[in-house]
């Protein structure tokens, strides 16, 4: 499960977070975390927005 | 006359020194995820630089341990310290197997390899195999991956070492992506059904035809290597950061404050950050602030997050850390 993560002081998406792991995952396309995203994504994965809450338990 | 006789040894096979092993952690002394990983799907849960893989999801019970030789054991030569445990049970699955991916394709490729490893099982034999894959990368449109069989051996329950020479294939005509993630995989394979405990020692990818000493490089070298693809944020028996070398900032405002830290070596790309808590000390206000970790700002050598909206005000530019733990990870 992914969310998008929005910087606090200018509003602006920068990173994307792997919520099962708690991982902050920089947009690299050098960063093998971030290729799993993209192809999740690309899946059709739910990615959830900056502003939405991740469902309790909710992994994948 | 003498210094080119010296030159001459240099990378004859009974060199024993250097870097003639292309493998990290090869000898399994660094486990900076933790010394016992459970296994279900594949992912980094093994020791530093090796993946495990599958196709499929195996049984809990599966797990890759650290285990310690007896002191002075002679089954296994160099006086390793540590080595390998691969514990599976009721496996079934099409492909069960650990590698450890060496940057860049071209390292090799054209070249004859030797790969050597001790290995022995719980019970029983082990039918098991020993290759390389070679992987072009992603990014733009990059060449198939190459994945030639594996050199099979079966494992019995003495320490034996097992090699396998490979003619590298040439790259000559390849296209390798744009992304800098290119490898060449070294490869141990497990059966793909059935339950055992594979213990693994001193595996080696050497340049040449015949396996050779093992190369045991010092360990501080050793964990360098290994913190390029990934480091940890330490922490103390009590899951407290140790605030000696963790991440150390100030508050920019009364209730939000900038950490940073420094990686102890450049990693291989721009790289991911687990945290493990959520606590600040803010020095002589609370030792035990709590946050919102966000803000990641990231570089190959130093990384910095905020903790926001904490539980306790004070200045701005009051000094504060982080307390807990985290994982840094730029892995191929």
């Amino acid at each position: 499960m992914y969310k998008l993560l929005k910087n606090t002081l200018n509003g602006q998406i920068y990173s994307v977070l792997k919520t099962d792991t708690n991982t902050a995952i920089p947009f690299d396309p050098a960063n093998t975390d971030y290729q799993a995203f993209l192809k999740y994504q690309a899946e059709g994965g739910k990615v959830y927005g900056a502003d939405e809450e991740v469902p309790d338990g909710q992994t994948s | 006359m003498t210094n080119a006789v010296n030159i001459a040894q240099i990378g004859s096979t009974g060199v024993t020194t250097g870097f003639k092993n292309k493998l990290i952690n090869g000898n399994f002394d660094f486990w900076q995820r933790g010394t016992t990983n459970t296994i279900t799907t594949s992912g980094y849960t093994v020791a530093d630089r090796w993946q495990y893989i599958t196709d499929g999801t195996l049984s809990t019970g599966s797990v890759f341990t650290q285990q310690t030789f007896t002191l002075g054991q002679t089954a296994v030569p160099n006086n390793p310290t540590y080595y390998l445990n691969w514990q599976y049970t009721s496996v079934n699955t099409p492909s069960n197997y650990i590698r450890q991916r060496i940057e860049n394709v071209a390292t090799c490729s054209g070249q004859t390899i030797t790969l050597s490893v001790w290995v022995k099982c719980s019970s029983g034999t082990v039918a098991m195999g020993l290759g390389y894959q070679q992987e072009f990368g992603t990014g733009g449109s990059p060449s198939a991956g190459y994945y030639p069989t594996s050199v099979s051996f079966t494992a019995t329950t003495t320490w034996t070492q097992y090699t396998a020479t490979y003619n590298v294939a040439s790259i000559s005509g390849k296209t390798i992506g744009t992304n800098n993630d290119s490898a060449i995989n070294i490869v141990l394979s497990c059966p793909t059904s059935g339950s055992n405990t594979i213990s693994v020692s001193q595996f080696q990818c050497e340049i040449g035809n015949a396996a050779t000493n093992f190369d045991i490089r010092p360990l501080q070298v050793e964990l360098a290597l290994c913190q390029r693809y990934c480091c940890v944020i330490p922490v103390n028996a009590s899951g407290i950061g140790t605030g000696i070398i963790g991440p150390w900032g100030a508050n920019y405002n009364s209730t939000n404050g900038r950490v940073w830290y420094s990686m102890p070596v450049t990693m291989r790309t721009t790289p991911s950050v687990s945290l493990t808590g959520n606590q600040y000390s803010i020095i002589g206000v609370n030792d035990v602030a709590t946050g919102t970790n966000a803000n990641f700002h990231y570089s190959n050598q130093i990384i910095s997050f905020d903790g926001t909206s904490l539980s306790s005000s004070s200045a701005t530019g009051q000094p504060l850390n982080y307390r807990g733990g985290g994982l840094i990870t730029a892995e191929l």
